[in-house]
């Protein structure tokens, strides 16, 4: 059997402090201060720290809009303050009853220990104020909201199996919120989405007034498409892209969708948004694209595809053919070497 | 008069009185006179028969022989025309003695029959038997040669047909358009390429030239058509080749000096991106730049229906399209 190694010595300094803490109470009086009632809660400190939150607004347009608001994080740092007592012993009384009684000191507080409390107040809009989403720079108006002019957070959701993306945005004060923002292009309300009446804070087709709830009667015949291109572009410019959607026929469409495809990157995969077009009426969405700086001169090939509730429309594609201004580039020199 | 009427009535009455005593006794009416007839013509169509088939059995024989020395003779023929030509000819033989055997074998088998018809005939002579069975072994025998010989010659005609595999594709042929087809040999499969990218007039030859003008941009639907009125024309399957073919005949030295389309589809490497274009049903083709016109890599992903000034397509065949070509020309040549 092992034995535990623990010298002797060692409870020396114990056995001495146990002695020097008994020797007050030889002969002498109990005098010890003790916290008595709670009287009050004191205010130490307030530390204000601003922030902001964020959301999706309503957008007339398809440009997504952001409300932006102030809100200040408040950090109390408060402490209790308790009456000051005596603890003294009891003389005479019933040999039963207790020993020591408390006696208060007038004129004497404890204070206890510090303790924090952490609220937050809207302080409204957030005006002409500076944010970082997604790695974009927007400002906001005077009503705080901003307008996803280059359209980034329409980029994350090109892929259609993308239904939820969470969204930074950053404030050189104000720091990093985040926001989970939702795309369903087959809205269905189900448990994970939360009420309908809470779908247009979150859902970025919602905000922008589009219908995507499937329609059962829906058809596609008489309806027709249309592409507006810019009759001119130059490399390094910036241009729109609005695909109108016009519905002839009896019933109205169900989640309509367009999406660009080509063999430049710049042009290729971008998602029109149409959705619901009720008979007789038509709908348009705008895309933003940036022809590259390094773009050849030439016709950039590409083409409009369309999707709804019934699936592919075939052969009705629209082709796409946007003039760059700009010299065609230099053919390289081919690899010499004899015929076969 | 009175006297025919007579004749004819005892005739009938007679004729009745048989006609009743068949269906009593059936006593046999015999008519040697005639049977003797009927065995004599017999017997000088199996006479007349045997002696023919004799004769063609030499015939065939010598022709096969033919075959198996032109045969043995071929693999000696340095000319790869010669060789061809040669084929040509064992191969047309080779079809006549196979022919010729089919016939002989179904006349033998017309002797055999008319010999066991001969046969059945009671009485008849033993000098008279004896023909019928020399006949009748010679032809089963002649049989039996025809049908080992038939074996021979169907080995043959397969052997023939690996000789001719074996003699290699011309290097470069000319189609009926013009255009002037190279071969690019690879392991695997070996094929025909235009020199040089197919030209403008002749895709609007192709396209039927609708507009007044010549397309001088061919998108890849019209390089496509051009392909298939290519085809119909030259009687051989023509087609874009693919991006690996393309390659291949720049690797071996070939100038592709523009962009010119391939038959290949793009296929996105990205899972989520080809399921977004079969949800939108769009395909976008492979476009082979080695020269870096229309961008900095030598593929380019891009629409169909684009068209740029710069833009070609070359042709290509299977390699049998030239082999075949050049067949069918000695052909006519032996023909003529």
């Amino acid at each position: 059997m092992a034995r535990t190694p623990f010298p002797s010595f060692a409870l020396l300094p114990l056995l001495v402090a146990a002695l020097l803490q008994s020797l007050p109470t030889v002969g002498a009086p109990l005098l010890i201060k003790r916290r008595g009632a709670q009287l009050r809660t004191e205010l130490v400190r307030t530390v204000t720290k601003p922030s902001f939150r964020w959301r999706l607004a309503p957008s007339p347009d398809s440009f997504p809009r952001l409300l932006f608001e102030g809100i200040d994080l408040v950090t109390l740092h408060q402490a209790h303050i308790y009456q000051a007592v005596m603890e003294v012993p009891r003389g005479g009384g019933e040999p039963d009853g207790p020993r020591i009684e408390y006696k208060d000191i007038p004129g004497e507080v404890i204070r206890g220990e510090e303790f924090t409390r952490r609220t937050s107040e809207i302080t409204g809009p957030l005006a002409n104020t500076s944010f970082i989403v997604n790695g974009v720079t927007m400002v906001t108006d005077d009503a705080g909201v901003a307008t996803d002019t280059s359209q980034s957070l329409l980029a994350l959701f090109e892929d259609l199996a993308a239904s939820t993306v969470t969204v930074a945005a950053r404030n050189d004060k104000a720091g990093l919120i985040l926001l989970t923002v939702s795309r369903h292009v087959l809205k269905r309300y189900n448990k994970d989405m939360g009420p309908p009446g809470s779908l247009p804070k979150t859902d970025l087709l919602a905000s922008m007034g589009l219908d995507f709830e499937p329609k059962r009667s829906s058809e596609r015949e008489g309806v027709t498409m249309a592409v507006t291109v810019p009759d001119k572009l130059k490399p390094g410019q910036s241009f729109n892209l609005t695909l109108t959607v016009t519905n002839r026929g009896r019933n109205e469409t169900s989640s309509f969708l367009g999406r660009t495809v080509s063999g430049r990157p710049w042009l290729h995969g971008k998602l029109f948004y149409i959705g619901s077009v009720p008979s007789g009426t038509s709908l348009a969405f705008t895309r933003h694209f940036t022809v590259p700086e390094d773009a050849n001169g030439g016709v950039a090939f590409g083409g409009m595809t369309y999707w709804d509730l019934l699936g592919t429309l075939k052969d009705k594609g629209t082709v796409l053919k946007l003039p760059i201004d700009g010299p065609p580039r230099s053919p390289a020199k081919p690899k010499p070497g004899p015929a076969p | 008069m009175r006297t025919a009427a007579i004749a004819l009535a005892l005739a009938t009455v007679l004729t009745y009185g048989q006609t009743a005593k068949l269906g009593a006794t059936a006593p046999k009416l015999t008519f040697p006179a005639i049977d003797e007839l009927d065995r004599r013509e017999n017997f000088a169509r199996i006479r007349q028969q045997a002696l023919f088939q004799g004769q063609a059995h030499q015939q065939r024989l010598k022709e096969a022989n033919a075959v198996f020395a032109a045969m043995g003779r071929l693999p000696k023929t340095k000319s790869v025309d010669e060789r061809i030509l040669s084929g040509i000819k064992i191969r047309r033989d080779l079809v006549v003695t196979l022919d010729g055997i089919r016939e002989d074998r179904d006349r033998c088998l017309r002797i055999l029959e008319l010999v066991a018809e001969a046969a059945r005939e009671e009485n008849l002579p033993n000098d008279a038997r004896h023909y019928l069975k020399d006949i009748r072994d010679t032809a089963t025998n002649m049989r039996r040669f025809q049908l080992l010989q038939n074996r021979r010659l169907q080995s043959a005609s397969i052997g023939l047909k690996n000789t001719m595999r074996r003699i290699p594709a011309p290097g470069t042929f000319e189609n009926h358009l013009g255009l002037n087809m190279v071969l690019v040999r690879q392991k695997k499969t070996s094929f025909y390429i235009s020199r040089e990218p197919v030209p403008a007039g002749k895709l609007a030859e192709a396209l039927g030239n609708q507009a007044g003008k010549p397309p001088l941009t061919p998108n890849w639907h019209q390089a496509r058509h051009f392909c298939r009125w290519l085809s119909q024309g030259a009687s051989a399957p023509y087609y874009l080749p693919t991006l690996d073919q393309m390659k291949t005949f720049t690797g071996l030295g070939g100038k592709v000096t523009r962009p010119v389309w391939t038959q290949d589809l793009h296929r996105p490497k990205k899972l989520a991106e080809r399921r977004m274009r079969s949800r939108f049903g769009v395909e976008t083709v492979v476009l082979f730049d080695p020269a870096g016109i229309l961008g900095n890599q030598a593929e380019h992903e891009e629409m169909p229906f684009a068209s740029y000034p710069e833009m070609s397509f070359y042709v290509v065949t299977p390699v049998e399209t030239g082999w075949w070509l050049r067949w069918n020309t000695l052909k006519q040549t032996l023909d003529k």
